[in-house]
Formats: C-alpha cells, structure tokens, sequence
C-alpha cells in the first residue's frame, strides 16, 4: 500500500518553478522510518474539486481543530469527503485517532516526490 | 552527478513546515487518571472541614493548625488542577466529533466538569466535590462505553 515516493528529477525542478509543485519539510518523527526530520517533500496541491487522495497516499494537510498548523501523515482511508489520517510511526503520531476525520478540503496536496538525501535512499522501508 | 546536484538545488530553495509531531505519543487514555484526582479533592475538602482551630493563645497549637490547613489546601488546589488537566486531556484528545452522535452533551459534561474543578479551588465545598466526583464518574461511563466496554467504577476510598 504504502508505494516508495520517486526521487524528485528535472521535470519535478520545472514544474516547481512553474508553481505546479511546492516544496514543503518534514518536521517530527510521526513519518518515521518512511520520512525523518528534514526530509523534504514536492507537493502537488489538490484542486479543489479534485479526486479524493488514495490509502497510501502522502498528504499535506490542515490539522482540523487549528488551520495554522500544516501537517504531513499518510491516507488511511478515504471515503471521498473525508480522509482518516494516520502517521507511519504510530506510537509518535497524532492523527485520526485522536482529532478524528479530516475534510478534503483540509488537503494541501499529496507528496509526489522526495529530494534524496546525499548518499541515501529516496524514501526509507 | 545530475542526480546529486537537483538534489543539492532542492535543500538550497526555502521549504515550508510540515508538521508530523505527536502531542500524544502513547495513545493511552483512560479517566482513572481523573478520577484518582477528584478522589483526592473530595478527601481534602473533607478534611479540611473536620480540622478545629486551636484554642485562643496557643501559639504552637497555632502554628500547627496553620500549617496543616495550608497543606491541606495546596493539595486540594494541585489535585484540582491535576483533575482538569486529566479531564482536558480526554475531552480534547480522546473524544472525536464522532462521538457526539453517541454523546451529545459531551461537550456540556466536560465543561462542567471542568468548571467543578475551579469551584472546587475557590471553595471548601463537599457538594461540589461530590459533583465533580458525579461527574467524573458520568464521563468514565461515557469513555467505556465508546470503546464497547462496561468498566466498573471503583473508587480508592
């Protein structure tokens, strides 16, 4: 389910600076061992009538009780209105568990490739 | 080579945050904590109206007297405290907007069990403490019941 995201490439680059894609950070360890602190992400934004993102999914989302606060966690289940989030590191995660369902339109965008580390992988399994 | 110098471009451009902190790490919830503290407040509210004042003149007796009422009531004020934050904890972590299906005067519950707290701070008052301790008792049933569950409320004391 939880598909390795491709190492960002040149057409990844262009479309960053056409504004198709934004570069966001990972910051916390709920992503681990998929993506530690400092990972960074290229995010596709949803458009607002956009298709519900699918289980496996990496998505940028608004945290539903507090709209100033930018989260990253994986799609667990969606139904089309509403995705139920969960971090890939459990027992450091506050997700869905906790602040229930998030509305799509909470959704930034889903992650569609990492920036390799020097010498690394491009997402850890 | 290529691939290592988009990379080096990509760390080098500004990124926004995205948060995946935890404010929960463990996932366990369970309104025993609440429960211990309102517990403790009620005993102390107890307590405090059994304590006679010394007689007039004892100095010592006094200073005793004084001494145990202050303890008395800095434990109250910490167990209260401790009471909200525990009931805070459930309220906003643990409950989902789901279970307000199931509950609709969860959100009245916990506010007024939070306000109980405070009463129970401000005053040396048995009946709001054993309201509070009612209304930690009608949240534990509240919580068991969410996770199909029929604990049995037991008290310490």
């Amino acid at each position: 389910m939880n598909t390795p995201l491709p190492a960002a490439g040149l057409k990844d680059l262009l479309l960053f600076f056409l504004g198709r894609r934004r570069l966001f950070q990972v910051e916390g360890n709920s992503m681990l061992p998929s993506f530690p602190p400092g990972q960074r992400l290229l995010v596709k934004m949803l458009p607002k009538s956009g298709k519900s993102p699918s289980p496996g999914s990496v998505v940028i989302c608004r945290h539903p009780n507090d709209t100033n606060l930018v989260l990253t966690k994986r799609v667990w289940q969606s139904n089309g209105d509403w995705l139920e989030l969960r971090g890939d590191n459990p027992a450091a995660s506050t997700d869905s568990r906790q602040f229930g369902k998030v509305p799509l339109n909470s959704v930034i965008g889903v992650a569609t490739a990492v920036i390799a580390s020097p010498g690394g992988r491009s997402e850890r399994q | 080579m290529f691939r290592t110098a988009l990379s080096a471009i990509f760390r080098a451009l500004p990124a926004e945050a995205a948060q995946a902190h935890c404010d929960g790490p463990c996932g366990v919830y369970d309104p025993a904590s609440a429960r211990v503290a309102a517990e403790a407040v009620l005993s102390m509210t107890k307590k405090l109206k059994a304590i006679e004042a010394p007689a007039a003149g004892d100095a010592a007796a006094l200073a005793t007297y004084n001494n145990t009422f202050s303890r008395y009531v800095a434990i109250k004020e910490e167990e209260a405290t401790k009471a909200k934050k525990e009931l805070m904890i459930l309220w906003t972590d643990y409950f989902k907007p789901d279970h307000l299906a199931t509950f609709p005067d969860l959100h009245d519950t916990f506010w007024k069990a939070a306000k109980l707290c405070s009463a129970c701070k401000v005053n040396i008052d048995q009946g709001k403490a054993e309201e509070l301790m009612a209304a930690v008792e009608k949240i534990h049933g509240m919580f068991w019941k969410s996770k199909g569950r029929n604990d049995a409320w037991v008290t310490a004391s």
